[in-house]
């Protein structure tokens, strides 16, 4: 138990955050109009001022009690995003069998798995992704590419 | 208005009995079950891992498999929540209160067969009520000017959130930031650029594959991943042990109707979905038991009630999704994109001009409902061994779907990134409480209500009272004004009790 809700104090402070921002992006470089004829500006700004009242809203409360900790797995998001960002880096220029290997050998760092089990997995989705979308599907995806 | 109703559903039949949408049909729920059954992945991820196929699949097709996903998905659901206290999807989250009891006591199949009728139940009824009011809405539809559909939107988003299971400020929160994430790219009506940085890939906003995938696909595996929160199989269900007592019926038979009626009610309201729908008819049932004690410890009624209710809600849903255009649901969003995508723009003019697509799939959910009956009941050992699958096997092809399904969209490594992108963000809104869902909504919605409050303002040349003046828009914002009040004394009485 924290003394202070810690939790909705950031998620509050993040959301005033946005709000600002969007409302000086709003009126630095978008046109407001008027009413009858409303520029590109004029809805997001709105939603700013909104999104301040909102953060406000949640932040305020939050300051005079207490909340759970927030218990992050920050170790399981690391390797699933770096598993999709590797898969958005190979398969372009390397295809798609290399990019779902290199996908799944990443990703399965995230559970307690063996070795042989990654390796046969990696094969098997590789095979099974070629088989469903480029041959089965008809996608434009070339299975195995070289860029050099 | 009813006079060529049964010239529809002869054309509806003819659509949906051709052989290739028949196996559509059957694709659909059943791979709807499957997502069902297995936690951690639900309709929604799966709808948007299965939106790039649909480009290259008949629009009728493309909806018929969609929809069987996800009413599939609640039929599937109930089924791990009986047998694992596990909800497979989130409207079936209620089932785990009295079915998980139930199959304690060694009456899981008599709580399977209880939910599959009430699906059933609920499920033709809730589509009944869909081919009967549809044209009415449709008719009146078409008197709607963008004052009404604006405070038409209000209200369907306010209501989404605020009516939600969490805290309704941060529920209406994340609509707004739904609504800007929508905005960015060109400005339709001035051709300015917004908020896409100089980025060029940015200019056409991003895709709600993208978003859905990484807000709830990516965040979910994250949560389930190490959750370990697995119960034993109860693996004994035999088919003998299926056929409910006559006392059974009895007492199930009314709470079927009510819920049937509370789902189909609810589930029609523009942002009021089918989870919201199963836990008020509990509430009720509950409430009107004279020995609400049994509620909790195996009562058939309150497993009876909530699934009519999530079932007929499921169907009703797609009232306001397709005669007005307005999705109800994140799931009816993406829906509505499948149609999008074809170039068919949903509302009461697709179901007069499009009457081949939206008779079609209504008539299509009377397959789609008995085939979930015949995959639910006797298959349901099928489903019981594809629990047993460890989700360590199971996650990374999940991810595989992902990554290959956001590529595919526009054959772009830049929507893989923003994929992942998007999964720290519904990472990070997982832990300080931020519901996905709503943001979901408001993307898709807000585009829209920007529109139509501009064509508005036009109108009216600047006059803000034009909302007021018309009698619908101003029954719509004062009922918006309600649901604030109501989400704001929630808050209130909330911050007491802790």
């Amino acid at each position: 138990m924290w003394t202070k809700d810690y939790r909705d104090i950031i998620g509050g402070g993040l959301l005033i955050l946005l709000g600002v921002a969007t409302l000086i992006y709003c009126l630095v470089g978008l046109r407001l109009g008027t009413f009858a004829r409303m520029g590109p500006g004029f809805f997001p700004a709105a939603l700013g001022v909104i999104l301040v009242g909102l953060g406000l809203g949640i932040l305020v409360p939050a300051l005079s009690r207490g909340g759970e900790p927030i218990k992050p797995d920050f170790r399981t998001l690391f390797f699933l995003t770096a598993g999709v960002l590797a898969f958005a880096a190979l398969i372009r220029p390397f295809g798609l069998i290399p990019a779902t290997v290199v996908l799944t050998v990443i990703v399965c760092q995230a559970s307690a798995m063996s070795l042989r089990a990654v390796l046969i997995t990696a094969v098997a989705l590789s095979l099974t992704a070629t088989l469903l979308f480029p041959v089965a599907l008809g996608l434009q995806v070339a299975p195995v590419n070289w860029p050099w | 208005m009813f006079y060529d109703l049964f010239g529809n559903i002869a054309l509806g039949l003819s659509v949906a009995f051709s052989w290739n949408n028949l196996l559509w049909c059957l694709f659909g729920v059943t791979l709807g079950t499957l997502v069902g059954v297995l936690p951690g992945i639900g309709a929604l991820s799966a709808i948007s891992m299965l939106l790039p196929i649909t480009y290259y699949i008949e629009p009728v097709a493309a909806l018929i498999m969609m929809a069987g996903i996800y009413y599939g998905s609640s039929y599937g659901g109930s089924t791990t929540s009986i047998l694992l206290n596990l909800p497979g999807s989130a409207s079936s989250a209620v089932a785990c209160l009295d079915g998980y009891p139930m199959a304690k006591q060694g009456r899981a199949g008599v709580a399977l067969v209880t939910t599959a009728l009430a699906s059933l139940v609920g499920g033709s009824i809730g589509i009944l009520i869909m081919m009967l009011l549809s044209p009415v809405i449709v008719d009146f539809a078409l008197d709607l000017g963008p004052q009404e559909y604006f405070s038409l939107m209000v209200m369907g988003l306010l209501a989404a959130s605020a009516i939600s299971v969490g805290s309704p400020i941060k529920g209406i929160a994340m609509v707004v930031v739904g609504i800007l994430l929508g905005l960015v790219g060109i400005d339709v009506s001035t051709g300015a650029q917004r908020f896409t940085f100089g980025i060029p890939e940015l200019t056409e906003g991003f895709s709600i594959v993208v978003l859905a995938l990484g807000l709830f696909g990516i965040a979910e595996i994250v949560v389930s991943l190490n959750d370990g929160q697995r119960g034993t199989i109860n693996k004994g269900v035999t088919f003998r042990s299926m056929l409910p007592t006559k006392d059974d019926m009895r007492r199930a038979a009314k709470p079927m109707l009510r819920g049937t009626g509370v789902g189909a009610f609810i589930g029609a309201l523009p942002g009021a979905g089918s989870t919201i729908a199963s836990f008020i008819a509990y509430a009720i049932e509950r409430k009107i038991a004279k020995d609400p004690e049994r509620f909790g410890n195996g009562a058939i009624e309150g497993l009876a009630a909530p699934e009519a209710a999530n079932n007929a809600g499921d169907q009703t849903a797609f009232i306001p999704t397709l005669t007005l255009g307005i999705p109800g649901s994140a799931t009816m969003a993406l829906m509505l994109n499948v149609l999008m995508i074809h170039g068919v723009a949903p509302g009461p003019m697709m179901v007069m001009n499009h009457a081949d697509i939206f008779w079609g799939l209504v008539m299509s959910f009377w397959i789609g409902n008995v085939l979930l009956v015949i995959l639910n009941l006797p298959m349901v050992g099928v489903w019981v061994r594809v629990l047993s699958i460890p989700y360590s096997v199971l996650f990374p092809s999940i991810l595989m779907f992902v990554c290959i399904g956001a590529y595919t969209i526009n054959y772009s490594a830049f929507d893989v990134m923003l994929v992942a992108a998007f999964g720290v963000l519904g990472y990070g809104m997982r832990l300080l409480n931020f519901p996905a869902a709503p943001l979901l909504l408001g993307f898709v919605l807000g585009p829209m209500m920007e529109e139509y409050f501009r064509r508005a303002m036009v109108l009216s040349r600047g006059d803000f009272t034009t909302f007021f003046d018309r009698p619908l828009s101003l029954s719509f914002l004062l009922i918006s004004a309600a649901l604030l009040l109501w989400a704001a004394r929630g808050g209130y009485r909330k911050r007491i009790v802790a």
